[in-house]
């Protein structure tokens, strides 16, 4: 038998997330390399997961990317690059899971790439029209942040509710 | 609810397929939706989000805000998946449907997207029967298909002796963003009969029950037949070939010469396929209940060819039945049924057996006068006292037993010892075992060396 079913994510799911986080390491590490680091230690919780197969390790590098992009906000970074180090963010859990539920499903020797690939690009694409939505906005709204975090704050309370909806 | 459905080919016999045009070779069927729900994967976000807002006001970074409608769209994104209509199509195909035992099959699985939207995330398992091993290759494949488009994947199995069918296929489908996840099952029917050059073995040695019908087990009464038995008085019309005519020379008295009559047995081979005797040793490739199946294919030739009349039946499920006979249409029956009987596939019976209840079947089934081969591992209590109970009834059992103990670990070292104390009983009881250690000796060596010990 050639089949192994545990944890442990497909090999292609693996190299997406490792792009996408040294990607996001890339993008911060002119910006701030506290946040660079912080981001670049996801890379052991990719690689963990991978050897040993536990959920664990995509929770443990979901922790790691909020703390770098925290950081890199904290430290001024600009909107441009932050939005990209979130979208390389969002890319890197996206495609560790879905190839964790690969390995599970399928196994993690299983050919999946074309499937990785469909998933992980349309991520990024999706990510790239709301950055560029957002990037707009600011840029064109006159009435300044404050609008903008109050529009959030009535959007957040609505997923909120759309969330909790969705789990009863 | 979404509406799916799912075309499936059908080519159980390749050699048959291929004489049909292929647009006839499809039939459309439903494609069977088995679950469907959300994963809730992006659920995490929304909370991270949340976070980020409320860590973006009180710090007053705009920049970490923004960071939260990022997340926000995401969630969007995923709120705005809805499971919609698939179709697909799905082939299997056998490189050969009747192969040899231990012949590779290549098996092609081909999925088309014969709908008019893209499948983006599709996880397929094929449904190899539990009873066969993958040999090269995996039956689960991942992809994402456009619409007309198709994979197709390989890989290859290793054939065991009887009749296979192949399970449902399962096709998992998540939409883009993973939102729902699908479970579809898809019947696409092929079977495998894996075939066995089963050569007669030298029949074993039968007990002394035989059915009154000339053979060649030796009873202790007089008559017609080879060896000597006992000379006695004349009676009118004894056939002239058997009249002493030393004794008439030098006595001038007419006696007859018996010799011992040889009769036909008939037999009935059990064998055991229960859970318990689904054992082995760990370098086995094949349990201990494959052994018997094959043990009793070719002893049931070997009967049939000595001239006994031979009949098959499971211990394990009452659904296989022979009834003892003999003649070339019995022989051919009684081949079919360990090709293609599903449960002489290797396959352990499923659900609990009762033995007493199997014991009670048989016993009311069975002609009088009919002896027992019994195949079974005996890796359990329940198949000593079978026997013990039909060799009581009047039926002599004799025991042919694959050892499936090892003595690497001490679990199996007192399995063994358990065993070993059965086969002790057993004899005890009268009843013959044929204590088959496969790793040292073939079948028929073991025949011969126990014929051998038994005829003396």
């Amino acid at each position: 038998m050639t089949e192994a079913f545990d944890d442990r994510p497909t090999r292609g799911a693996i190299l997406g997330a490792i792009l996408a986080t040294v990607g996001m390491t890339a993008v911060l590490v002119i910006i701030s390399p506290i946040a660079a680091g912080i981001a670049a230690t996801g890379i052991l919780f990719i690689l963990a997961t991978g050897f040993h197969g536990s959920r664990f390790g995509i929770i443990g590098l979901v922790l790691v990317l909020v703390l770098s992009l925290l950081a890199a906000g904290i430290a001024g970074a600009p909107i441009p690059s932050l939005l990209a180090a979130g979208i390389l963010a969002v890319t890197a859990w996206d495609m560790l899971e879905q190839g964790w539920t690969l390995g599970v499903q399928v196994g993690h020797r299983t050919p999946a790439g074309r499937s990785e690939l469909v998933h992980g690009g349309s991520t990024l694409l999706v990510g790239a029209a709301i950055a560029g939505v957002l990037v707009a906005l600011v840029s064109t709204i006159p009435f300044g942040w404050s609008v903008i975090a109050v529009l959030l704050a009535i959007l957040a309370g609505l997923f909120a509710i759309l969330a909790l909806d969705a789990m009863a | 609810m979404s509406v799916q459905s799912v075309t499936t080919e059908v080519p159980t016999d390749v050699s048959a397929a291929a004489d049909i045009a292929p647009e006839a070779q499809l039939s459309t069927n439903s494609l069977e939706l088995v679950s469907e729900q959300p994963t809730n994967r992006w659920m995490g976000l929304a909370a991270v989000s949340l976070l980020f807002l409320g860590a973006g006001t009180i710090l007053a970074e705009p920049s970490v805000v923004l960071l939260s409608a990022l997340g926000l769209g995401y969630v969007l994104y995923d709120r705005l998946q809805q499971p919609k209509p698939i179709e697909l199509g799905v082939t299997r195909t056998l490189s050969e449907p009747t192969p040899d035992v231990d012949d590779e099959v290549a098996i092609t699985l081909t999925i088309k997207n014969i709908g008019q939207r893209p499948v983006t995330d599709l996880r397929v398992i094929d449904g190899v029967p539990s009873s066969i091993e993958v040999s090269e290759g995996t039956p689960r494949r991942a992809t994402a298909l456009r619409p007309g488009q198709e994979s197709t994947f390989n890989y290859k199995i290793e054939a065991t002796r009887g009749y296979h069918a192949f399970d449902p296929v399962t096709l998992i489908v998540r939409d883009i963003a993973g939102t729902y996840e699908r479970v579809f099952s898809a019947e696409v029917p092929s079977e495998l009969h894996g075939h066995a050059d089963d050569d007669p073995f030298p029949p074993v040695t039968l007990r002394q029950l035989a059915s009154g019908v000339v053979g060649r087990i030796e009873t202790s009464e007089g008559g017609p037949g080879v060896e000597f038995h006992a000379v006695r008085e004349y009676r009118p019309g004894d056939p002239l070939n058997r009249i002493d005519w030393n004794r008439r020379a030098r006595s001038g008295e007419l006696a007859t010469v018996d010799f011992r009559r040889e009769q036909m047995a008939t037999v009935m081979l059990v064998i055991d396929i229960r859970p318990s005797a689904h054992v082995g040793r760990p370098e086995d490739e094949r349990p201990a209940s494959e052994r018997c199946i094959e043990a009793a294919a070719s002893m049931f030739i070997g009967l049939l060819d000595a001239g006994d009349r031979v009949g098959i039946t499971t211990l394990g499920t009452r659904s296989l039945w022979l009834p003892p006979g003999m003649g070339a249409d019995h022989r051919e029956h009684g081949r079919l049924l360990f090709t293609r009987h599903p449960s002489l596939a290797g396959r352990p019976a499923e659900g609990t057996v009762s033995v007493a209840s199997e014991e009670w079947a048989l016993d009311h089934r069975i002609p009088d006068s009919t002896q027992l081969v019994f195949i079974t591992p005996l890796a359990d209590g329940g198949a000593s006292r079978y026997a013990t109970r039909f060799e009581a009834r009047g039926h002599p059992v004799t025991i042919l037993s694959p050892d499936p103990c090892g003595d690497d670990t001490t679990g199996r070292l007192v399995a063994n010892i358990e065993r070993q104390f059965r086969i002790k009983r057993l004899r005890a009881d009268g009843i013959r075992v044929l204590d088959w250690d496969y790793s040292e000796d073939s079948l028929p060596t073991l025949i011969e060396r126990f014929s051998e010990r038994w005829s003396r």
